[in-house]
């Protein structure tokens, strides 16, 4: 390590060279694009986004935005003229791939003489507005899906292509424009959907990206500042931030990957976590600034220093670098990202910090704070004299937050990600109350051409519609049998003992080609069974788009549709934006659970190797189970889910928290080394020193974390929180348990010298 | 004396056509011949329709048609006879100046006459991409007209390029660019524009011929751009002026 330092300090002006020259490339390579489209989740060949891909093409659109509409008097002709001119305003948007209203919704009915398929709102008078009201309000297919059963909330449902961020945003904007424009004054107006929701994501993707390290950055600056009292070393550090920021950002670009709600946490993150090498190198520069000249105390400082810097560097990047085992791409694009950033990091401080440090003067290389002094020596004392009782509650502990695991709950509802109080929230939960809901599964039906107008086919659809529509938290069911139902009756002078699946496949297939003669027919069913009768879906609109609850949900149906078509020549699948989501989140948990014992097992290796001792491998891992286990216990006892935002927790917070470990034992085993006091007192002393460096870092990076409180949006809260909260037991692990636990197993760990164990 | 009379002749045509005498072709003017084209008192015909989606997947269908005009009034009755399951299936149009056409519909498995309201008169024909306006003609007075070129030229064929602005502020489609071939009065490409301004469908005739002195068109496409879908028509057998009677087009004509 020597040899090392010595060719840092020697080649330092060419070092600082290749490090603003590389700083200053990424920097223009920086390109921040936001997408939170289905495809930055899913790689392009996972066989179920595959299958939705296809889904999507056969049964047309992928996201929807609900304008959802409130008023007392929902069927006035104002406000059903103004929803008619907005249908037909919004039909012409291009990247529209269907609108539904209650102005383009038909009705199918029998008459004396026939059957009309008429626009609901195509005699739009005075004096026809008791008749529309009737007329919606007792139609099966609009019912609380076009209005709500009390007539109160309508929506204008429209359609759109899966599509970039930056186009749904601003599709998104143009809809809300439009739906503006001359609104009747009493109507109110809610904007949801998947659409909405996707729009919503690139909003606190844009705050976790802008908002929060800008945030961040002064706390960060005033905590420095009350660690080293100098605004020279908060500028040191700032500087390390800005350029590990840079690099991060431009090489995150040159890869091609974009920013979402995931990876948004990306900045945040760097700005906190590059600071820590920087910290450590300042505290041990401090220490020795006096017993030398400035080559002197820049060497000494590397040469002690690079290591354990490069290996706390390394186990975190290992704890990033394990989500990349993830099948998400989101997930995997933020562990490449933020592991690297960690990387440049480590080089920027190791070169940058030294260098600027020996340009100030000896005298003013920072004054110890004798009062954090004391505070550390009065916590060596401790755990000097009572690691006994601490070794025995930190067991406690660790029990109680161990029991905390088993009641952890694995759930994502995205809608809980919002602030309650957020507009998209509310509108959301009105249209959950009073509308189809916004989650949207289907259940797809597929066989041979034709095979959906057989009557037993159908029969078998219209009853497991049925009983699905009885499921609990089931809003709204429609599918081909439920038109197929509603023509016949028509047929049938609209006698409602006709309202049911006929005996023959002729008189099927000719009320479908009856149906099929209007476009308004066509545009309806085009959603629900493709032109050849081979594909047809079953569309579950729900309440809840909880992740448990919908997986679950979906499991019982499709236990229920593999019952009812056991014996026909059908095959049937579940598909759907939420279905695809709940997969997603599957997915997830399950690979992350693999990714955090890939960390795990990828960290002690590390550690094994750095230490070259089993021993010491062992008492850091110990040290650093107890604030991993705490942190998921602490998730269990609190409610706070495993979900999207929250798994990732564990493999980065492994990577962070063995950090302050390595630093610990590497000054604990130096010491030892070099000076012949008896293990107590080089306790004391690592205790003292490196605690000094230990607890400025994870002061900082706390402060750090507890500022994503501030964020609207929960995951980013609870990332925020978890991983604050693991650096304080981290802390508390490093500071008490594992001197403490040195000092049980000194014997054990020092067996050579009975004279040092005291 | 002979000499004089064609040197007077020849001044009173240059004089003519300086006065406007012959006056220029307006929009208004070929949609009139179009609308006035030779089409026979009646029609017989046996068509084949291919509809085509996005994905290329195809539906077939077979259907005979008979046409007659009732005073300037078309009556229209289509008889489906392929695919098997709505084989026998029927459709009477009564065409009425001034107010909504008359639509009736037999499914012989229902075995009763069932009378269809609808609204739009550009709404698509049983599910092609065919108006009901294009299966049955359009009305002249429903449209102005505009003669954007007298001379363009459509696969070597000289045509007029006309536009046609529907009266109806609800039509679907504002906007029609049609060539019309100078000779026969036959469009050959048509372009419909729709409410943001972009070609929404083209129609095209693929194959022309005179039969019975008459110019019918054998083949014809209509392709919607934006949903990827086709529609393609061919006639396989058409008879004109074969005196067909009017009962043939009343409502009890459909079950038989």
């Amino acid at each position: 390590m020597k040899k090392l330092a010595e060719l840092l300090y020697k080649f330092r002006f060419w070092c600082l060279a290749i490090v603003i020259i590389v700083t200053v490339v990424f920097g223009f390579l920086i390109n921040i694009q936001t997408d939170n489209s289905l495809k930055v989740w899913f790689s392009s060949d996972n066989p179920d986004y595959l299958m939705y891909e296809n889904y999507r093409e056969v049964f047309e659109g992928g996201r929807y935005f609900i304008v959802a509409l409130r008023s007392d008097n929902i069927f006035s002709l104002d406000i059903l003229s103004y929803i008619k001119e907005k249908t037909a305003c919004l039909k012409n948007l291009p990247q529209a791939k269907s609108v539904h209203s209650l102005a383009n919704a038909n009705r199918i009915i029998g008459t004396s003489e026939g059957i009309e398929i008429n626009p609901l709102l195509s005699r739009l008078e005075k004096k026809n507005l008791v008749k529309i009201k009737k007329n919606a309000l007792e139609d099966e297919l609009f019912k609380n899906y076009l209005i709500s059963s009390d007539g109160k909330f309508t929506a204008i449902v429209i359609a759109f292509e899966e599509m970039s961020s930056e186009k749904a945003d601003k599709a998104v904007s143009l809809v809300e424009e439009i739906v503006e424009q001359g609104k009747p004054e009493n109507l109110e107006i809610f904007f949801s959907g998947d659409m909405k929701m996707l729009t919503e994501f690139n909003r606190f993707t844009g705050e976790n990206q802008r908002i929060l390290p800008m945030l961040v950055l002064p706390v960060i600056c005033l905590f420095i500042f009350i660690l080293f009292r100098s605004w020279y070393k908060n500028f040191v550090l700032f500087l390390v931030i800005g350029m590990s920021l840079f690099c991060t950002l431009g090489f995150y670009s040159f890869l091609g990957y974009p920013f979402n709600v995931i990876t948004g946490m990306l900045i945040p993150l760097i700005v906190i976590l590059s600071i820590a090498d920087g910290v450590h190198i300042i505290k041990y520069f401090d220490e020795i600034k006096e017993k030398g000249s400035k080559k002197e105390t820049f060497i000494n400082t590397l040469e002690h220093i690079t290591l354990p810097c490069f290996i706390t560097s390394i186990t975190t990047a290992c704890g990033l670098l394990s989500l990349v085992i993830s099948p998400i791409d989101a997930v995997k694009h933020f562990g490449i990202g933020a592991a690297v950033g960690i990387m440049f990091a480590f080089f920027i401080s190791i070169i940058i910090v030294p260098y600027c440090l020996i340009l100030l003067p000896v005298n003013q290389r920072g004054k110890e704070n004798k009062y954090w002094q004391s505070c550390l020596k009065g916590i060596a004392e401790f755990n000097e004299k009572r690691f006994k009782y601490i070794l025995v509650t930190a067991m406690l502990v660790f029990v109680f937050f161990a029991w905390g695991i088993t009641k952890i709950t694995i759930e994502t509802n995205q809608i809980e990600w919002f602030p309650h109080e957020d507009d998209f929230y509310k509108s959301t939960m009105l249209v959950n109350q009073n509308l189809s809901g916004i989650g949207d599964m289907a259940l797809v039906i597929e066989g041979e051409e034709d095979i959906l107008k057989e009557p037993e086919i159908l029969r078998k659809m219209d009853k497991l519609s049925g009983a699905i529509g009885q499921l609990p938290g089931v809003k709204k069911v429609i599918s081909l049998a439920d038109y197929i139902k509603t023509i016949n009756k028509a047929l049938k002078e609209d006698n409602p003992q006709y309202y049911k699946i006929p005996d023959s496949k002729s008189l099927i297939a000719q009320e479908l080609f009856l149906f099929t003669f209007s476009d308004e027919g066509r545009e309806e069913l085009k959603n629900i069974v493709t032109p050849d009768y081979k594909q047809g879906k079953i569309s579950i609109k729900i309440e809840s788009i909880s992740s448990r609850e919908s997986i679950l949900l979906a499991d019982l149906i499709q236990k229920m549709a593999g019952d009812t078509f056991s014996t026909t020549k059908v095959n049937v699948f579940f598909s759907g934006t939420l279905y695809l989501y709940n997969l997603m989140n599957e997915y997830l948990l399950k690979s992350q659970i693999k990714g955090f014992s890939l960390a795990f097992l990828l960290v002690c290796s590390i550690l094994f190797i750095a230490f070259r001792s089993i021993k010491y491998g062992c008492l850091s891992i110990i040290a650093n189970l107890f604030p991993i286990v705490s942190i998921i216990g602490i998730m269990g006892w609190f409610g706070i889910t495993l979900n999207t935002g929250t798994v990732m927790v564990a493999s980065v917070a492994l990577g962070i928290a063995v950090d302050d470990t390595i630093h610990f034992i590497f000054r604990f085993r130096r010491e030892l080394k070099n000076n012949k006091i008896s293990v107590p007192d080089t306790l004391r002393k690592t205790t003292v020193s490196v605690g000094s460096a230990v607890t400025s870092t994870s002061i900082i990076n706390i402060a750090g974390f507890l500022i994503l409180l501030i964020s609207g949006f929960q995951p980013t809260r609870e990332f925020g929180l978890l991983i604050a909260l693991t650096l304080f037991f981290a802390l508390i692990g490093d500071m008490l348990i594992l001197p403490a636990s040195i000092m049980a197993m000194r014997r054990l760990l020092i067996p050579d010298s009975n004279e040092r164990i005291k | 004396m002979k000499r004089y009379l064609l040197c007077m002749l020849s001044l009173v045509f240059i004089l003519a056509d300086i006065k406007g005498v012959f006056p220029q072709p307006t929009g208004l003017w070929v949609a009139g011949k179009i609308d006035k084209r030779e089409t026979g008192k009646d029609s017989d015909l046996k068509m084949k329709m291919i509809l085509t989606d996005k994905k290329g997947r195809e539906r077939k269908r077979t259907l005979f048609v008979i046409r007659k005009d009732f005073n300037g009034e078309d009556k229209l009755l289509l008889k489906f006879a392929y695919p098997n399951d709505i084989s026998g299936t029927a459709f009477l149009v009564w065409e009425h100046k001034g107010e909504d056409n008359e639509r009736f519909l037999y499914l012989p498995a229902l075995g009763r006459i069932r009378r269809i309201a609808t609204n739009q008169k550009d709404e698509n024909f049983a599910g092609t991409d065919f108006s009901y306006e294009d299966i049955s003609g359009r009305k002249l007075e429903d449209y102005t007209y505009h003669l954007e070129k007298e001379l363009a030229v459509y696969e070597d064929n000289e045509c007029y390029l006309l536009i046609s602005y529907p009266k109806d502020s609800d039509s679907k489609y504002p906007k029609i660019l049609s060539w019309v071939r100078k000779d026969n009065f036959i469009t050959l490409k048509a372009d419909y524009y729709n409410n943001t301004g972009e070609i929404e469908k083209t129609y095209k005739c693929l194959e022309l011929k005179q039969i019975d002195k008459i110019w019918t068109v054998l083949e014809l496409l209509m392709e919607n751009h934006k949903i990827r879908h086709k529609t393609l028509i061919r006639v396989e057998k058409i008879k004109y002026n074969q005196g067909l009677s009017s009962k043939r087009f009343e409502r009890k004509e459909l079950k038989r």
